[in-house]
């Protein structure tokens, strides 16, 4: 079982090595090097940028993400039943569909208050 | 040596030659099993960034033969080194890094993006047995670190100074995110049918002949999922240089 863990964590190490090691050598070795400041300007289709490029964005945005947040701890609770659903009986099957059930009037609330309007 | 173990667990079978072999010239046991650890992550990582390339040249010539065109043809037989030379020339382009971008951020998301899809292969099966490593929460695990992809894009739009960028990045999240519960629900299907959430038994819950196969039962999902997969990626590499 650990075994199986220090595999995906040199996994993830090896996983960041093949993606960085080209951007590595592109910027150090094999790259040009010729920077201009006209070269190096945000590209915003030949304007100048205008203010501040890190605003606040529309709150809505947020909610939309909260809600998303909600849902999907929701879906880790159901993995658990999942694996257990060949041992639990007909009481945990009920349960799981009551659980849905109040999380779907959560939804249909939030819904309705208009957070999962595009803003 | 059994005969029978070289087909029914293949990578077992080279597994145990290879120990046998670093302890038959002297290496302790464990430092054999950290090695072979290694030479497993350095196998899988690769082949699911090799594999790619061909497939990369593999749709470029049905997408030509399709609009009447020949597709790469000239570089190695058919082509087919056609992907490894487009990389080369990538690799000696100017790397350029706008002015006010924040650089750490704007240069992680990109390696980052490819993390969250490279790690993902650490517990695919290949086929029964064949499989980086099959822990016991597999679907889990493809679940929770396939959505760092989300999470590579809002840092490369934030981290660009643009704000184009920072609005797609917006409505680009907005979208996946949006797919991300359904997927996870639909793949609670096969993990109740296989009661499992370790790929292997998933793997062996599908052979027709087991007692209780889900393959038949798992159409209709996997529908679903392939629509969810149409929708939620768009074509990584719909817009390149013909």
């Amino acid at each position: 079982m650990l075994n199986d863990w220090a595999f995906i964590g040199l996994f993830l190490i090896m996983a960041a090595i093949f993606p960085g090691a080209p951007i590595v050598l592109n910027s150090l070795i094999f790259g040009p090097k010729k920077s201009n400041p006209v070269k190096n300007s945000a590209y915003e289709c030949g304007i100048e940028t205008v203010g501040d490029t890190w605003v606040q964005f529309k709150v809505q945005y947020y909610i939309f993400a909260l809600v998303f947040v909600v849902f999907d701890v929701e879906t880790v609770f159901l993995f658990p039943f999942a694996v257990a659903f060949g041992q639990v009986g007909l009481f945990a099957v009920v349960e799981v569909v009551f659980f849905i059930l109040i999380l779907a009037a959560a939804l249909v609330y939030a819904w309705r208050k208009g957070a999962l309007q595009w803003v | 040596m059994d005969f029978s173990q070289l087909l029914s667990d293949p990578i077992g079978f080279i597994a145990g030659l290879l120990t046998g072999l670093l302890t038959g010239i002297g290496i302790p046991e464990p430092a054999a099993r950290v090695v072979l650890m290694v030479i497993g992550v350095i196998v899988v990582a690769s082949f699911c960034l090799v594999f790619p390339l061909f497939l990369i040249w593999f749709e470029r010539r049905i997408v030509a033969r399709m609009q009447d065109r020949m597709g790469p043809n000239r570089v190695g037989p058919q082509g087919l080194l056609q992907t490894i030379a487009d990389a080369l020339k990538l690799l000696t382009k100017e790397d350029i890094t706008p002015i006010g971008a924040d650089k750490i951020a704007y240069n992680i998301a990109p390696v980052l993006a490819v993390v969250a899809v490279i790690s993902i292969w650490a517990v695919i099966p290949f086929a029964h047995n064949i499989v980086g490593t099959d822990v016991n929460v597999g679907a889990l695990y493809i679940v929770s670190v396939g959505s760092l992809g989300t999470l590579a894009i809002m840092l490369g739009g934030w981290a660009s100074n643009n704000k184009y960028a920072l609005l797609g990045a917006f409505r680009t999240v907005a979208q996946l995110v949006s797919y991300e519960v359904p997927m996870i629900l639909s793949l609670l299907v096969p993990v109740i049918l296989a009661r499992s959430m370790g790929m292997n038994d998933i793997v062996r819950a599908q052979e027709v002949w087991f007692p209780g196969g889900v393959v038949h039962r798992l159409r209709a999902h996997r529908r679903a999922h392939l629509l969810r997969q149409l929708g939620g990626r768009g074509r990584p590499h719909a817009v390149r240089p013909a």
